[in-house]
This record gives structure tokens, sequence and C-alpha cells, in this order.
């Protein structure tokens, strides 16, 4: 699911280059993508210019299924900056395709309370399109929790 | 006697050197001709990235004139996965 029909909320936007630029934007179409060596098939993240298995600069973005677990959190409560909610949940994924192959990121869409280390959640994209950006944020697995608006 | 001292200076070899592509528009991303430089000097010097423990740039990430500087430390070290005893970056590190 993507949330488009309002306007994106305040958010510190990553810095574009052309090595990043398709991972940011690789939301678009509600597809997470990672670039990936077509020698070994091993997946980087952040992109790089070279494969740090076998050295192939042979690197090409392929999609993933989206799935993930939770491999640590922390609630955040404090309004450091002109964040859209609070309390929120920050947390670090691994991504279902490779073991450490994380992404550091927001677990959205459920009680804050309801997050804990192991959660299978989802890739779901918080869309800024004027600036080309689908932000990877996650969900429970299982789709929005009904409690979602709880705090 | 000064022969009974250690300096490490003085058991320091340039043992590999490498060098990337040269131009003024090559597009390509100064990382990936860092990385280029770094492979060929290792492979130059017999060894691979696993042997590398330290890792010295200039003049940094973020730092120096525009259009002269290139990769910096972090990004580096990120790129070639090293596994780091030291290292000294510029403007970046001390």
């Amino acid at each position: 699911m993507t949330d488009q029909a309002t306007d994106p909320p305040f958010r510190i936007l990553p810095a574009i280059n052309e090595r990043n630029a398709p991972f940011w934007a690789s939301g678009r179409d509600g597809v997470l993508r990672f670039q990936r060596c077509q020698e070994c098939g091993y997946f980087l993240h952040p992109a790089g210019v070279v494969c740090p298995k076998c050295w192939s600069k042979k690197l090409e973005y392929e999609p993933v299924s989206g799935r993930a677990n939770v491999v640590t959190f922390t609630i955040n409560h404090q309004r450091w900056i002109p964040v859209p909610e609070l309390p929120f949940a920050l947390a670090i994924v691994g991504i279902e395709e490779q073991d450490g192959l994380r992404l550091t990121t927001n677990i959205v869409h459920c009680p804050v309370d309801d997050v804990h280390i192991g959660m299978p959640v989802r890739v779901t994209f918080e869309a800024h399109p004027d600036d080309d950006i689908w932000l990877p944020m996650f969900e429970p697995a299982d789709g929005p929790s009904p409690r979602a608006g709880e705090r | 006697m000064a022969d009974d001292l250690d300096h490490l200076e003085r058991r320091a070899v340039v043992s590999g050197v490498g060098q990337s592509e040269i131009g003024r528009r090559l597009f390509r991303d100064p990382l990936g001709l860092t990385v280029d430089a770094c492979l060929a000097a290792i492979a130059d010097a017999g060894l691979t990235p696993a042997h590398i423990d330290g890792l010295s740039t200039y003049p940094g990430g973020g730092g120096g004139p525009q259009g002269f500087n290139g990769a910096g430390l972090t990004e580096v070290h990120d790129a070639l996965r090293l596994n780091l005893n030291w290292f000294s970056g510029g403007l970046e590190r001390p």
C-alpha cells in the first residue's frame, strides 16, 4: 500500500546521487529494489560501485519480495524535528532475501507497543513524488493493524 | 644507540601502486575511480582487500576545493568492506 492520498509529511529526505537514485525511486511501482551483483548474486545496500564479495562491477537493481523481520528497534517520543507523528518506531529490518541485508526504517500502521524483535513486516512506501523519492517503511506482514491509530 | 629504536616509518615500503582512468569528462562516479585505483594497487602488491588493515585518504570526503575531493574515508572503507586497525582521512579524521 502506498500513502499517496494526502500531501507527504515533513521528512528530511536523502541526498540523491547517481548510485542511490534507483533505490529511493523504486517504490514508485510499489516494489523494493536493491543493487545486486550480476556475477555472484550478492545484494548491496547502500549502493556501491563494486561487489565486495567478488569485485565485479556488474551491479544492477533487482526487485526483492519486500518481506523482512525487525532486527532491532527503538521508540522515539521526543520531537527532535517536526516529524508527522509521535511516538514512532525507528527500526533496522533484515530483508528476507539475504542475511545481513538491512535497512534502517520506520515501522508504521501499527501501535508502537506492538513492535518487537523478530516481528515479520512487509514494505510500504511513503511517496514524495515531487522529489522522486518513495521512502520504504515497513508495516505488519499481515497488513495494517486495526489499532493503527492508537498510540 | 639510535639503531636500537624501532621507527615504524623506516620499515614502511610502497609495495603496490594503482591508477584509475584520468580525464575531465569520464562520467564516472569518483568512488568508482578510487576503487579502481585501490584494487589495482592491492593486486599490484599481490594482496587482496582482506589483507588491508589500514587506510589513509586525502583530502578526504567533503573537504578540499571543488573537483579535488573524491571518495572519502568512510566511502572507501565501506566499498571495499575493509577490516581496519587504523585510518586517517584529511579533514574527516585526525
